[in-house]
């Protein structure tokens, strides 16, 4: 894989396949050539976090150095984010705290889908427009699935200027105007359900919250429209990362498509944890005569086996990529191989980054 | 782990949770597998309509309609949006309005906009299938699950998801609904078992110990951990001081006396493997002994298998049934 000048890359991929190790990697590479170079984690494993000197609360930057090379780096807060965008947005100070001390703001992050994806895009937006940096690499919220990253800025704006939403919620607005055209006997008979069901006071705080932010909502959509755009643009790549299994690799192949689909600039995938199995092939027969034999032979025995094992979940590891690769044969895909443990410290980083920029 | 084995299979609900990527899907299934032997009437439940279960078992997509396996459990697909319609019809008499409403895609809109709303809704659907059938007379159609065993959302939704019905309890404080809440309150908070999958990982593990504190401190069930995917000794006991002294000339020499032809490159190579899965085992144990600290933890074993599929979680439930 080649970075090609790209300014911007954004580390994406189902749960549990790595992302934040490679994002760091990426990123300690990038410093190698690059005066400033920064990487936002999202939620990065203790362990890696200390290692590398990630600060510890969410929002705060630390710079890591690695042998003359300077990087900085920095972790997610989504609230936070939010909140300034709010800020920004509000108009006012009143306005703000409304949106602030509204229960269901509060929680936003917990129910609506597609917020931690947004902020993060947002948080992104933010590092490339008011700040000078060479190179930027954000690993991404683990996702559902591929297609909630893409679609959040438009869920987002979506559901804040939603019709459906607001219809719904008429009679739980503050001021609601009476009467509003177009609300039918079933959408009212539905409501009240509703408010039966749920709580009137829950729908009354929905019906407020989306009220503080009607004012809002323009700038809200042009926002989200400027992010997409520098998602578009040449000089943002995205890394897919996968683990070498058939439901992760699924995961993959529909993001590449939904790049493709939005105009959007892949780099390449990384297959991560490739497990490499040893060559050597013994018959089971010699192997079964071994482990009858002294210690040592039935330790040779041991090993043999094991190393059967592993060739056989190279087998499937391999039958499931080349799968992957025989339906994207446009897609390069690079291969970073399982190390014996976890990657926890700057040599293992720099070792798989390695593996992904060579 | 020592002491008893705590029983995963004698309550109503089986809810198996844990993060992304963890085989989340499989132990589900594999508990559905393991109960069924010595449960009559045993389900299998997804919440997320990403038809894992279909894929893994290689059965057809079961949808909103509970579906006969070969497997001695049945299986099942719920979706918040599904549960509501047909909430609505089987209490509120709102069939055709749910129908209109449907097509009007407001319950879409319900379903993904309101907080708690998707959770109590499969909530619910659990009470409907175990406790309010069992409870019923007027539906001799639709019998009771002894054990639904709930493949549920990932850890991070856990806590809210189970908690659901408390908080709508306190929200709705009469009527029909107030009283169904109460009582699917009650079904997750006495009659449900939980469990964490977890892999031996830092992250996993960490996640998982901050889970088990989370439900102890919100007076949710204990939850049991099961380890999915330990990696087995590379060694049995008593060679693995001989193994691990192995040379590459040696294991040429052995090969060479049983007719099998090698060169020290490869004999290093497979010996390097040996020795990484050793130090992997060893890493794994600690991650395994702290999380024996906070839950009872059972251990299901990596399989080195061509594929993975019905017979890999019959090799499982095998596991889980011992």
């Amino acid at each position: 894989m080649r970075v090609d000048g790209k300014r911007i890359v954004v580390v994406c991929g189902s749960g549990g396949v790595g992302k934040t190790t490679v994002s760091a990697a990426i990123a300690l590479r990038l410093a190698e050539e690059r005066e400033r170079v920064t990487v936002l984690a999202v939620d990065p494993a203790k362990r890696l976090a200390t290692a590398l000197g990630l600060p510890k609360t969410p929002g705060e930057r630390a710079t890591i150095r690695v042998q003359g090379t300077r990087l900085e780096a920095q972790v997610l807060d989504t609230k936070r984010t939010f909140d300034e965008l709010v800020e920004r947005h509000a108009g006012s100070k009143e306005s703000a705290q409304r949106i602030y001390d509204n229960r269901f703001y509060k929680r936003i992050a917990d129910t609506l889908s597609g917020t931690h994806e947004y902020m993060a895009m947002e948080r992104l937006y933010e590092l490339a427009t008011t700040e000078a940096w060479d190179g930027i690499v954000i690993d991404t919220p683990p996702t559902r699935s591929a297609l909630s990253f893409l679609d959040a800025p438009k869920r987002m704006t979506d559901f804040l200027g939603g019709q459906m939403l607001r219809w719904l919620l008429w009679p739980y607005r503050k001021g609601g105007r009476m009467g509003l055209r177009g609300v039918s006997l079933g959408a009212q008979a539905f409501s009240k359900t509703l408010g039966r069901i749920t709580g009137t006071e829950l729908l009354s705080d929905l019906g407020q919250f989306l009220a503080a932010f009607e004012g809002m909502y323009d700038g809200f959509k042009q926002r989200a429209e400027a992010v997409l755009q520098l998602m578009r643009d040449p000089g943002t790549g995205f890394v897919v990362v996968t683990a070498p299994e058939g439901r992760s690799l699924e995961e993959a192949g529909h993001f590449v498509e939904r790049l493709a689909e939005a105009g959007m600039h892949l780099m390449g995938v990384v297959v991560n944890r490739w497990r490499m199995a040893p060559a050597l092939t013994v018959p089971e027969a010699v192997t079964a005569a071994l482990a009858a034999g002294t210690p040592s032979e039935r330790a040779l025995a041991a090993t043999l086996d094991l190393g059967r094992n592993l060739q056989a979940l190279e087998r499937r590891e391999r039958a499931a990529t080349e799968a992957f690769a025989g339906s994207t044969p446009e897609v390069p895909l690079t291969f970073v191989p399982q190390l014996p443990l976890d990657v926890h410290d700057v040599a293992g980083l720099s070792e798989i980054g390695g593996h992904v920029l060579p | 782990m020592t002491g008893t084995r705590p029983d995963l299979f004698d309550r109503s609900l089986l809810v198996v949770s844990g993060k992304g990527g963890v085989g989340k899907t499989a132990v589900a299934a594999a508990c559905a597998r393991a109960a069924s032997r010595r449960r009559a009437r045993v389900l299998l439940a997804e919440t997320e309509g990403r038809e894992g279960i279909a894929r893994l078992l290689h059965v057809p997509s079961p949808g909103f309609a509970e579906r006969p396996t070969r497997y001695g459990h049945a299986v099942l697909s719920i979706t918040a949006k599904a549960a509501l319609l047909e909430y609505l019809a089987l209490f509120f008499r709102m069939r055709t309005l749910s129908r209109s409403l449907q097509r009007a895609k407001v319950v879409d809109v319900a379903t993904d906009a309101i907080p708690g709303f998707r959770d109590v809704m499969v909530a619910g659907k659990l009470y409907e299938l175990t406790w309010w059938r069992a409870g019923g007379e007027r539906n001799r159609d639709r019998l009771p699950y002894d054990l639904v065993v709930v493949d549920a959302p990932p850890t991070g939704q856990l806590l809210p998801f189970l908690r659901s019905s408390t908080a709508y309890r306190e929200l709705i404080r009469a009527g029909r609904p107030h009283r169904q809440l109460e009582s699917i309150d009650r079904l997750l908070r006495e009659d449900t078992g939980v469990v964490l999958v977890a892999v031996p990982e830092e992250m996993s593990v960490a996640e998982t110990i901050e889970a088990v504190e989370a439900l102890r401190d919100a007076g949710l069930p204990a939850p049991i951990v099961v380890v999915n995917q330990v990696t087995p000794p590379p060694f049995p006991k008593g060679v693995r001081a001989a193994a691990l002294r192995l040379e590459p000339s040696e294991v040429v020499r052995m090969l060479k006396e049983t007719d099998v032809e090698s060169d020290e490159e490869a004999a290093e190579d497979v010996l390097r493997a040996a020795r990484d899965t050793h130090v992997r085992v060893r890493e794994e144990r600690r991650y395994i002994s702290r999380l024996a600290k906070s839950a009872p933890v059972i251990e299901l074993p990596f399989l080195y298998a061509p594929s993975f599929g019905p017979d890999e979680v019959g090799t499982l439930s095998e596991t889980l049934a011992r």
